[in-house]
């Protein structure tokens, strides 16, 4: 009788351990078989280190993620999360800067609180730095719209960027860590992508300019200088002496309250807060203008005498002047890499690109490059890829152009899911860009052509599908 | 024992940081030599430039190539020769006036100054129309001694007057200019308490740029007195670099250039510091590609690279490259 019963319990313990080891041979399979690949939109967002004075854009990232199960897209039953790893609210909200932001974002816009009941950061779209993401049919992607990344100071090899205020370098390639778990919480995919965030080179010409002109070099006389500036234009208004929030002080002012931009989600420009007022001594009415934020910027600094010749007789080529390149260098993909393309060999120059009347249309689909295309009015010194009509399944969110906007592979997936964030194309000259592609194609048994190696494009096969090909090479990007 | 030890620690210690102390000295009397520089990559970097089917780009880039390869040495191939000079009659304008690139039709004094110093390197003075550049600086000239900047911005700069009256020297033709008048437009930008010139009348700090624009054009004129010469002198020493800088000092690439042709020009050796001017050359070098960079930590430009081989020809370290006269003397 014992002997039956110990065998039986032998047979029922045998047959649960083959259950569980079906089951847990079933589930690795089944978690394998997901991927996932986060790519940061545009390449770069751009960062000011003060807001008391003016906003030129807001802390606002954006990460998109698509979650591969073999060669099908996940739309359901999966929950798709980040954290961005330097970035916590211990971090931000001790960082003198970003307190700066804490501070002023109310006034820059009404009804926003940047942290939240729980005591969080939020982001203007009231994403925390660790938090959700959304599926999003369009783009077939996951998305987190709006996360208010900062560079920071790590303490770390990772802080190259110069901070134009004298301050310690900063860490402007962030990292987000992502992760898709199922309705059970399992985990199915992680990843990590690169988080840009840096200063342009605004502060480098502006605080010796303040100075220049008799205003102390600090952000607040750079603010109260170029409020004179700004009322020798023929709107006559110096912003400094508009007080948005009513406190008697001028500023904060966002610029696309009158200079609509689209990066701020404009078409037009929506005008000044109700509370805003002008500070004693001001002789000008407030007005809006139909000139794009990024139209009057750089046709100003384009055709300006005291730019030309105080600073940069050759500021139409040199973007950096102005463009995080302060040690960061956001152009860095394989196009800056492989040849000697600058940005004005896509864009255009400023005079090019104000001759084109591009800023009509700025960050839109009009005045950018495609792979297959340069900007109108551009002249450029390189031929662009051979143009494919079938290989484009774009859409017009009225922000980015065809590339940052587009799928491919049979309309499945996103170009920068392959290729990688515009402005960090695979292979990057920035080796933080070109972690995830290594880990995808790092598999031993993939090979690749001469002169290709894991950080270039995804192009084999089995990264995704399965016994399909081991080999490197390109893709059908066909739509159909 | 362990007294004994802890002394002996420290006094290693001590000795350890008063060797790292001479080899840190050491490493910076390196850095701060020229010869760590590798000027043929500096060369390949301005030559790479040549292969672009739309150079020489535009009338800065140009110059930088012009310049940069003149001051290392090197002379200009005939076939980069002819494209610059067609790029050059191309960018002068109907009235004389020359543009900054070919998307951008006005003719400024900026990009005048800028093409004929091209021009003059290239030891090719009969190739543009000069004549013609002459009526256009002319037609700028105001009322209050100034120039202005192009036909569209006629205000009176200290910076556009300074272009007007270089140009104007090199083309034999300052006698048009009511020289009394221009030169106290002029002074009108000195700063009385720190020495130098300001960008504005009356207000501001003084910069190295504008003060080498002012004691130039003052020269030019006959008109640069004694003591403003000992004033620009006092301002240029304090400037980073200066003999009477402090160490804490930034350099500014731009400043530092005009910082040490001021000094040329008031005749002075003493006014700059040529260690402290190399010591920060070495800091802005990328030795990857032989350029320099505009800041510390940031990536060569062909501006910031031709600027730096500026200074190195300013304090000595690369051969003046010469110019030739624009109209016979």
């Amino acid at each position: 009788m014992k002997s039956i019963k110990n065998k039986t319990l032998a047979v029922i313990a045998s047959s649960a351990i083959a259950i569980l080891l079906f089951a847990a041979v079933a589930m690795s399979a089944t978690t394998a078989s997901y991927k996932v690949i986060a790519r940061n939109d545009l390449g770069m967002h751009c960062a000011c280190p003060t807001f008391e004075g003016f906003l030129l854009l807001p802390p606002f990232n954006t990460i998109r993620a698509q979650v591969l199960n073999g060669s099908s897209v996940v739309s359901t039953g999966v929950t798709v999360s980040y954290a961005i790893v330097e970035n916590t609210d211990a971090v931000l909200k001790a960082d003198p800067y970003y307190s700066s932001w804490l501070v002023n974002s109310p006034k820059l816009f009404p009804g926003f609180q940047p942290i939240n009941a729980q005591g969080k950061i939020v982001g203007i779209t009231g994403k925390m730095l660790s938090d959700t993401m959304t599926y999003d049919a369009v783009s077939k992607s996951y998305q987190a719209v709006g996360i208010p990344a900062y560079p920071v100071v790590t303490g770390t090899t990772k802080d190259i960027m110069i901070d134009p205020l004298g301050g310690p370098k900063r860490d402007p390639y962030l990292t987000a860590n992502i992760t898709v778990k199922n309705s059970t919480g399992t985990t199915l995919a992680t990843t990590s992508t690169t988080v840009p965030v840096a200063f342009g080179g605004c502060c480098t010409c502006h605080l010796p300019l303040a100075s220049q002109n008799g205003y102390p070099a600090t952000p607040a006389g750079s603010f109260a200088y170029l409020g004179v500036m700004h009322a020798q234009n023929s709107s006559k208004i110096n912003i400094a002496m508009i007080d948005p929030d009513g406190d008697g002080v001028g500023g904060p002012v966002r610029c696309s309250w009158c200079h609509w931009d689209p990066a701020m989600g404009e078409s037009a420009a929506p005008g000044w807060p109700s509370a805003t007022k002008l500070l004693p001594g001001a002789t000008f009415t407030l007005k809006k203008s139909v000139y794009s934020f990024s139209d009057v910027l750089h046709r100003y600094h384009a055709k300006s005498q005291k730019v030309l010749t105080q600073f940069d007789a050759n500021i139409a080529t040199n973007c950096y002047d102005c463009h995080p390149g302060n040690n960061v260098n956001c152009f860095r993909g394989s196009h800056k890499g492989k040849t000697a393309i600058w940005c004005t060999d896509c864009h255009g120059n400023l005079n090019e690109r104000i001759a084109a009347n591009q800023m009509a249309h700025p960050w839109q689909q009009q005045s950018l490059p495609t792979c297959f295309e340069k900007s109108p009015g551009v002249n450029s010194a390189f031929a662009c890829h051979p143009h494919d009509t079938s290989n484009s399944k774009s859409w017009d969110p009225g922000l980015f152009g065809k590339f940052i906007d587009n799928r491919g592979h049979k309309g499945s997936v996103l170009c920068e899911s392959c290729h990688g964030s515009a402005h960090a194309e695979a292979p990057s000259t920035l080796a933080a860009d070109n972690v995830q592609n290594s880990t995808l194609q790092g598999n031993a048994a993939f090979t690749f052509p001469a002169g290709k190696d894991k950080t270039y494009a995804i192009g084999v096969c089995n990264v995704c599908h399965t016994s399909k090909s081991n080999v490197w090479a390109r893709p059908p990007h066909l739509t159909n | 024992m362990r007294k004994i030890s802890r002394f002996t620690s420290t006094l290693l210690l001590l000795l350890l940081a008063i060797v790292a102390s001479f080899a840190s000295d050491a490493f910076a009397m390196e850095k701060a030599d020229a010869k760590n520089f590798d000027f043929a990559k500096t060369r390949e970097f301005f030559q790479d430039m040549e292969s672009r089917p739309d150079f020489p780009v535009s009338t800065v880039l140009a110059y930088d190539y012009v310049y940069s390869l003149r001051a290392l040495g090197e002379t200009i191939e005939p076939a980069r020769k002819k494209s610059i000079i067609k790029y050059l009659q191309e960018a002068q304008q109907k009235d004389g006036g020359f543009i900054g690139g070919k998307a951008n039709n006005d003719a400024s004094a900026l990009f005048t100054d800028i093409a004929l110093d091209t021009l003059a390197y290239l030891d090719n003075p009969g190739a543009l129309d000069t004549e013609a550049a002459k009526k256009f600086i002319l037609s700028l000239k105001n009322s209050d001694g100034g120039f202005g900047f192009c036909s569209a911005s006629r205000e009176s700069t200290m910076a556009t007057t300074y272009f007007a009256v270089k140009i104007l020297g090199s083309l034999n033709a300052l006698s048009s200019v009511d020289k009394a008048k221009t030169a106290s437009f002029i002074k009108g930008f000195e700063r009385k308490e720190t020495g130098g010139f300001g960008y504005m009348k009356g207000n501001g700090v003084a910069a190295a740029k504008i003060t080498y624009m002012a004691v130039y054009a003052l020269n030019e004129l006959g008109m640069l007195d004694e003591t403003t010469r000992k004033n620009s002198l006092r301002f240029l020493e304090a400037t980073p670099c200066g003999t009477k800088s402090s160490n804490d000092d930034t350099p500014d690439l731009n400043e530092l250039s005009y910082a040490l042709q001021a000094a040329k020009v008031l005749t002075s050796k003493n006014a700059m510091d040529d260690k402290k001017v190399l010591t920060f050359l070495g800091k802005i070098y990328i030795p990857v590609n032989g350029g320099f960079g505009p800041l510390e930590g940031y990536g060569s430009t062909p501006d910031s690279t031709s600027t730096a081989l500026r200074i190195l020809v300013e304090i000595g370290k690369l051969k003046t490259p010469a110019m030739s006269p624009l109209v016979k003397q």
